[in-house]
């Protein structure tokens, strides 16, 4: 397999080096004509190198088109999958899915078409799809690095942790790169190691020679863990590192937003969620604008933007996508849709015993007023000793719906303290309700 | 390619925000925001029809800014002024203000219940001169993404001499995208064109232009490599890269010229001709294995692409030099011929009897019994080895990218031995066509030569030494105008 795929990184690289070749001798007749893929000679070794990926989905989509090849067609969906999550752009991800089926059909144990699907399947929150596909994946090539990714992906969102360690152990001694790194520092940070979790992200940032929005990505991943941690000097300088190496990318600016808005810029991060939202409106994103329009009491605004993550949520729902567990939260945070968002969040939670389900399946009780059913799940989520202030955020408020006030203004204390600006809106309630607690 | 599988992989991570569209759903996503230009340029004027589709989310977006609930009117206001302000349609240089003649916003029903826009504009431009080169940029929602497609064409007996775009939209004008798997999503938002009246309507695009011909051919060899296995389908393969080594001879350049007027004027036999087509060949291979191998291990120092125009350079000089240098010793020898004019009759006469003992001639030269043909100065051996060295040097230094590709896909495809020979093969075919042209360029000469009574083997060595500077001149400016400083 693994000779496989170097023979077609090679004879990718060839076609590339044809354009790349011929387009300087006849660019200079032409002068306006398109600018030649850049040819890196890492493109020929299996490690993979600095090709374009807009050239590389140039020269699979010429070769296929000469004639159709399941490797080819496998390698094709991915770099759409990738041009899909770079560019934002999501039409990129049916074609995608089109071409892994395609090439399963020709091939029906190609490896990359098996990955492909886990990856798509995940992507739209069927995580329970997303490991049968990397189960498979891994079956027919039980030593890519890849497949037990997929595997790792499903298993940490289906709340099988302990699962999910074993494979990424597997993972990483097998490949220590970009992929594995970022995913032990995801566990990590679940199981409440902050500074482990902020080491491994240092180290898949090593392991990165990727550029633009790739490498942005990375520096803002590293930016939101030191978020998390309180920590914004070191936060802010990842996100302008980030913003700097992509200025047009959206990522970082939402972390500036974050990082405005921590230091009472409120003006400034609206400004930058605004640019944000005009490029790519996310749920997530247009909550934080609509957050930051109500905390300056532009309520106007505020429910234009809320009303958008309305439409949002009817689109996803209307085609069949499994809804954010942040838009839960949202819902339970603005007292809306109550009684459905108890259902929502129960469905998610039955569906897979994450972290993340329990927490916002106890948000939504508690925003039901069913305190002691609450309770149960905000400790499950509690289960692996996650240090994040969002959830001793949660159980707190609980704790002290329940009279705990003890222990109540202790989790409050802990969320305020880790991270002051954990949220634009409910760092506040947090510390009213900490001075209930005390009181 | 790895990298692709390791990046891909990390959006599941923590990311995993997008929703993937379904059928029924926006074809381009619910974010999508498309546009299309079309100009159409007629003698004085410009028509353009600007279209716009905007998916649900867009419109939600657009509707809560402007407060819109039912009537559209706002809509049209907003975009009647925006869009003409956000084309850029440049005249020889200058601005060309497009006018608003007509806007029609039209709301459609979305998914989910929510909605979509459709915007369609007339806009109108004077073009005063209509030879004009005319330059189009589409500023409107610049970082929203989504379909951009510019089409250009003609009409009104205007014409076009060339375009960067297309004369005919591929989404019929963003009311049917097309759902072919390997096809992106256009992302045009400039075009070029130059008018003409009178030139053909559309007459497509430069880059298609250039890419013709030869390509067909460079293809067909560039996929022999990916061919397998069978000894037959190996010979084919050898025989199919010797002939297209043959027509690549046959191409433009390749020191084919050079070649010919050096042999002419060199008073070259056909064992030259043969050396030279083989030293040709030979340097031909080694420059494509040296910058394969280049290409293979040290382009991270420099891009291989990089290399061409300093060895155009490099063979432009060649020849350049070689021109100057023949021409310097023949003018000599003309000087020479007068004073042995007695001499060269002989020599003449001595020389016809060679043609009808080929056998013993060739032998005389293997057995480096050569002769200096008696009228050239001492010490100027025009059919030496460095003249030969320089035409090789002319001829094959730039190697054929197409040989090239062959090798480096050979590699990738751990068939060093099979590319090697493939591009021996290709190397082979070029220096047997360059052979046969010279071939044929002495026989000519020898028959002119008989008809002229000598007149013209007098002549054409300077004029040939001439012919060769001219050529070096022009390749030298060329290399020249091409470096990338």
């Amino acid at each position: 397999m693994t000779r496989r795929r170097w023979v077609l990184a090679g004879g990718v690289a060839a076609v590339m080096f044809a354009a790349g070749a011929l387009l300087p001798l006849r660019a200079h007749l032409t002068s306006a004509s398109s600018r030649p893929p850049r040819v890196a000679p890492q493109t020929l070794t299996p490690v993979g190198g600095a090709l374009s990926l807009d050239a590389t989905i140039e020269s699979l989509q010429e070769r296929l088109r000469r004639h159709r090849d399941p490797a080819g067609e496998s390698q094709l969906g991915l770099a759409y999958l990738q041009k899909g999550r770079l560019g934002a752009d999501p039409s990129y991800f049916p074609k995608a899915g089109r071409l892994f089926r395609l090439s399963l059909r020709g091939d029906p144990s190609n490896v990359d078409a098996l990955i492909g699907r886990g990856l798509l399947a995940n992507a739209r929150h069927r995580f329970a799809e997303g490991l049968r596909w990397g189960h498979e994946a891994a079956m027919v090539s039980p030593y890519s690095a890849d497949a037990l990714g997929v595997v790792v992906d499903s298993l940490v969102e289906l709340g099988r942790y302990r699962a999910a360690t074993g494979e990424l152990q597997h993972m990483v001694d097998l490949k220590p790169n970009l992929a594995s790194f970022a995913r032990i520092s995801y566990l990590r940070e679940l199981e409440g190691d902050g500074d482990g979790a902020i080491q491994a992200m240092h180290l898949a940032l090593r392991a990165t020679q990727e550029t633009g929005e790739d490498h942005a990505w990375v520096l803002c991943q590293l930016g939101d863990l030191y978020y998390a941690h309180g920590r914004y000097a070191q936060a802010k300088e990842e996100y302008r590192a980030g913003h700097a190496a992509a200025p047009d990318y959206y990522v970082p600016l939402v972390g500036l937003a974050k990082f405005a808005a921590a230091e009472g810029r409120l003006g400034d991060a609206v400004r930058k969620m605004r640019r944000v939202v005009a490029v790519y409106p996310s749920a997530v994103n247009v909550i934080l604008l609509g957050d930051l329009y109500s905390r300056l009491g532009n309520d106007e605004q505020a429910d234009a933007q809320y009303a958008l993550v309305e439409a949002q949520r009817r689109l996803a729902e209307a085609n069949g996508v499994v809804t954010d567990v942040e838009l839960t939260v949202f819902y339970a945070d603005h007292h809306r849709r109550i009684g459905r968002t108890v259902a929502l969040a129960r469905a998610q939670y039955d569906a897979r015993d994450s972290i993340r389900t329990a927490d916002a399946l106890a948000w939504a009780l508690y925003s039901a007023g069913r305190y002691h059913e609450a309770i149960t799940y905000a400790r499950r989520a509690a289960r692996l000793g996650t240090r994040d202030a969002l959830l001793y955020y949660h159980r707190g408020a609980i704790e002290l719906a329940l009279g705990h006030e003890r222990v109540a203004a202790q989790l409050l204390s802990r969320a305020l303290e880790l991270n002051p600006h954990f949220s634009v809106l409910q760092s506040g309630v947090a510390h009213e309700l900490l001075q209930e607690a005390r009181r | 390619m790895k990298k692709l599988v390791r990046l891909a992989l990390v959006v599941g991570t923590v990311a995993a925000v997008w929703a993937p569209a379904n059928a029924g759903a926006h074809p381009l996503g619910n974010f999508t925001v498309n546009a299309y230009s079309g100009l159409e340029f007629s003698r004085d004027a410009v028509a353009v029809h600007y279209a716009l589709d905007l998916a649900e989310i867009p419109t939600f977006q657009l509707f809560n800014e402007l407060d819109i609930d039912g009537d559209v009117s706002p809509v049209e206001t907003r975009f009647g002024s925006d869009i003409p302000a956000n084309l850029w349609l440049e005249s020889d240089g200058e601005r060309v203000p497009l006018e608003l003649q007509e806007i029609h916003a039209v709301v459609n029903e979305g998914q989910a219940g929510l909605q979509t826009l459709r915007v369609d504009a007339e806009l109108t431009g004077d073009i005063a001169d209509p030879d004009a080169t005319i330059s189009f940029r589409d500023r409107n929602f610049a970082d929203r993404v989504g379909w951009r497609e510019i089409v250009i064409d003609a009409i009104d007996g205007q014409g076009l001499r060339s375009s960067s775009a297309p004369d005919s939209s591929v989404s019929d004008e963003l009311r049917d995208y097309p759902t072919d798997l390997l096809s992106s999503p256009p992302h045009i938002t400039e075009a070029t064109a130059r008018l003409h009246p009178g030139a053909l309507p559309g007459s497509g695009n430069e880059s298609r232009d250039v890419a013709e011909g030869p390509s067909i051919l460079r293809d067909r060899f560039a996929s022999l490599i990916e061919r397998s296995g069978s000894p037959w389908v190996i010979l084919v393969a050898i025989l199919l890269a010797f002939g297209a080594g043959a027509l690549h001879a046959l191409g433009p350049g390749h020191g084919k010229t050079v070649m010919a007027a050096y042999l002419v004027g060199a008073e070259g036999r056909a064992r030259q001709a043969v050396v030279v087509g083989t030293a040709v060949s030979l340097m031909h291979t080694t420059s494509v294995v040296v910058l394969g191998l280049i290409t293979l291990w040290a382009s991270n120092v420099f891009a291989p692409e990089a290399v061409y125009p300093w060895l155009a350079l490099a063979s432009g000089a060649v020849v350049l030099g070689l021109g100057l240098w023949l021409l310097r010793a023949r003018t000599a020898t003309r000087h020479a011929h007068r004073v042995h004019e007695h001499d060269h009759h002989e020599h003449d006469h001595h020389q016809h009897p060679h043609d009808h003992d080929k056998a013993s001639h060739a032998r005389a030269h293997a057995l480096g019994l050569d002769h200096d043909h008696g009228h050239l100065p001492d010490g100027v051996r025009l059919t030496s080895w460095k003249g030969l060295g320089a035409i090789a040097v002319s001829g094959g230094i730039l190697p054929s990218p197409t040989a090239l590709v062959v090798l480096l896909g050979a590699v990738a495809l751990h068939r060093v031995v099979f590319g090697i020979a493939l591009v021996g093969a290709f190397s082979v075919g070029l220096a047997a066509a360059l052979t046969g042209v010279g071939l044929v360029v002495l026989k000519t000469k020898d028959v002119l030569n008989r008809r002229s009574n000598g007149r013209i083997t007098r002549l054409l060595p300077v004029m040939s030494a001439a012919a060769i500077v001219c050529l070096g001149l022009f390749l030298t400016g060329q290399a020249v105008v091409n470096l990338p400083l």
